[in-house]
């Protein structure tokens, strides 16, 4: 047999592969963090080992109330739809109360939408590299769709030797900032090598600004602050000694003290995360300040980082770490080796950008959730650990429990089956059952702490926008 | 950004999914290419081709795991490409060694390789893969997926190159048994 054909069929392996062993660039080496902007970026570890929770379970029972009606979307209904609208907007298509614990609203549009913390983004889609004028931002309001102020930024930013056109649109939603960034220019900017904009925090005054800089045929990132009103520009890093950086990322605590960039290290083929005091003008390797390989760190709040970290022995720890003290709390240690773990998770996930919830997969299978801030965890032997997916709302209190189904090819993306809100508080999880339409799922948003959205799409490339307010017991 | 999203914003033909894709996959897929490519242009081009397959791949397709994904894209791209480029006889590549070191997996006597097709030989070597350890399947798809630098291997895994050489040794050895006992 010519070696050749083992070559292209080793190319052609099934992903559970992949997702059972580690993934090529696993730890420590995995440069997942990139990304970590997103507010409900799911880090997954699928290291093969079993977790071992450095606290002692929680006292509190976890339980699941589950909503004895199933709930129908509106694309599975036989009846025809109202025409949607052939420009940008939402239409509500239908309101239903289901068991009076679950309040359902049903949105069509024939434009582009997009859902985002706190309402939606319409517009007309006027093909790859056009801005439509009609852009909004809504808000779901106890009397229906509400139109909220959407105010554009469109300005060239000189900067390096580069020009670029900053456009966005940005609005206030429910208090907080949501910008929606347009697609650039990819004939001048290849492949996306262009800037991205995006809030910092909860402040609604200021984005922040990720612009690339050529340096040879690599390029490293410099992070502005725009100033929203007056559109000036402040280099966040200034003060920091970073020139031998090449920077794929950074975050910043809402009060701009702290900083933690991540570098790509080519000859160690993995990422590097650095902690920059900006008051001082100090910067310091994580690796150097744990003494072991640190990957995914995030900040828990303007004075807390998390992070994983990865022993010599093969070991990891989750490690709470208290900036300004340096004290530690191992959060989370592995032990125990465990196998046959597809296809469900083995490991833990971490929410992105703050996150104050970790999942934890454990070696008898079952799933518990773990307060980042306290070290508390949750024990919630009931769920199905092969579908589940969450996500946490912005603040915390509520955390999105979901199954995603496969459609025949075991492609995800086929839709929900179950919904839930869990209140870590209480540890009471709301259920609700969904029949599904078969048309594809995305997108599971949040509204506020007992509102979450899902975004659909039929094969006409019609959009739906399922909201699900969730009504807590008295 | 969440995967799903990116996904998602293929499939709404949104520019700005290549953006998010180069983003957060652009050096794992540069990894990939450049082990494979040793000039840093043609693997450059090979991950830009990733981008524009993607681009042309979803929709129709939904990919659960969008790093493996992409991770397969830059692998069939590069390895097309160095290919082509075989013929200028452009060396500093991890193939030829990478397919030396593979010959040696392969059974003896008859050749069933044009009655095979490759998905059931992939099939056949992901049975293998189910049996290994976790360590030794990582090295395996690091070496044979990825076509990692030795080196950069036994970096990742913090073993001496003596050891690793000595893993990828029994690995090759136990794959051409488990082949054999498959009927190749």
């Amino acid at each position: 047999m010519d070696p050749n054909k083992l070559l292209d069929a080793i190319g052609l392996l099934d992903d559970r592969h992949f997702e059972a062993a580690q993934k090529p660039h696993a730890a420590p080496g995995r440069r997942l963090w990139l990304a970590i902007a997103a507010a409900v970026l799911m880090l997954l570890l699928s290291a093969c080992t079993a977790m071992a929770l450095s606290p002692q379970f929680r006292g509190l029972v976890f339980s699941i109330l589950h909503i004895k009606t199933h709930e129908q979307p509106p694309a599975s209904n036989a009846d025809p739809l109202p025409t949607a609208p052939s420009q940008g907007g939402l239409q509500e298509v239908d309101v239903v109360s289901i068991d009076g614990i679950v309040h359902a609203h049903y949105f069509t549009s024939g434009g582009f939408v997009r859902t985002c913390e706190g309402g939606f983004y319409t517009c007309s889609w006027g093909g790859a590299k056009a801005v439509p004028e009609d852009a909004v931002f809504w808000e779901l309001r106890t009397e229906g769709l509400v139109e909220v102020e959407t105010t554009r930024v469109d300005f060239p930013l000189e900067h390096g030797d580069r020009t670029f056109r900053i456009v966005f649109d940005h609005a206030i939603l429910r208090g907080k900032l949501s910008i929606e960034v347009w697609p650039q220019d990819m004939d001048e900017n290849p492949y996306g090598n262009g800037w991205h904009a995006e809030p910092l925090g909860d402040r609604t005054d200021v984005a922040l600004l990720t612009v690339p800089v050529d340096i040879g045929l690599d390029y490293t990132h410099d992070f502005l602050l725009l100033d929203l009103k007056t559109l000036e520009t402040t280099d966040l890093l200034e003060a920091i000694p970073h020139e031998d950086l090449v920077i794929d990322h950074c975050q910043f605590t809402e009060d701009l003290r702290y900083a933690l960039l991540q570098s790509f290290d080519m000859e160690k083929g993995r990422a590097e995360y650095w902690l920059c005091d900006l008051e001082h003008g100090t910067i310091l390797s994580l690796d150097a300040l744990t003494n072991a390989t640190v990957t995914w760190p995030y900040f828990l709040d303007d004075s807390t980082i998390v992070f994983q970290k990865s022993l010599e022995d093969g070991r990891f720890h989750v490690v709470r770490r208290h900036i300004p003290t340096g004290a530690q709390t191992v959060l989370v240690e592995n032990t125990t080796l465990r196998s046959g773990n597809n296809p469900g998770y083995c490991g833990i996930q971490m929410q992105g950008g703050g996150g104050a919830h970790g999942l934890l997969f454990l070696a008898d299978g079952g799933v518990a959730l773990i307060d980042l801030r306290t070290g508390e965890a949750l024990h919630m032997a009931q769920l199905n650990t092969g579908k589940l997916t969450t996500s946490e709302s912005p603040d915390g209190e509520s955390v999105l429990i979901a199954y995603e189904e496969t459609n025949e090819n075991g492609e995800l993306g086929y839709g929900f089956s179950k919904l839930g809100i869990l209140k870590p508080e209480t540890g009471v999880l709301q259920l609700l059952t969904r029949e599904l339409s078969g048309d594809p799922e995305s997108f599971l948003g949040w509204l506020d702490n007992n509102t979450v959205t899902i975004l659909a799409q039929d094969a006409a490339g019609g959009y739906y926008v399922y909201v699900y307010e969730f009504r807590q017991p008295a | 950004m969440e995967d799903s999203m990116i996904v998602e914003l293929y499939w709404q033909r949104s520019e700005q999914a290549i953006y998010e894709t180069q983003c957060k996959y652009d050096r794992y897929c540069f990894s990939i290419a450049s082990s494979i490519l040793p000039l840093r242009e043609d693997a450059e081009e090979s991950v830009n081709d990733t981008y524009m397959a993607a681009w042309n791949a979803i929709p129709p397709n939904r990919p659960g795991i969008l790093s493996t994904f992409l991770g397969k894209l830059t692998r069939r791209i590069s390895i097309d490409r160095w290919r082509r480029l075989h013929a200028d006889k452009r060396g500093g590549s991890t193939v030829p060694l990478v397919l030396e070191e593979l010959a040696a997996c392969i059974p003896g006597g008859s050749d069933p390789a044009a009655e095979v097709e490759a998905k059931e030989l992939a099939a056949a070597v992901g049975r293998f893969l189910d049996t290994l350890p976790c360590t030794e399947r990582n090295v395996f798809l690091m070496r044979y997926f990825e076509l990692a630098r030795l080196q950069d291997i036994a970096d990742r895994y913090n073993m001496r190159l003596s050891k690793l050489k000595s893993m990828l040794h029994r690995l090759r050895k136990k794959l051409r048994i488990a082949l054999e006992k498959e009927g190749y």
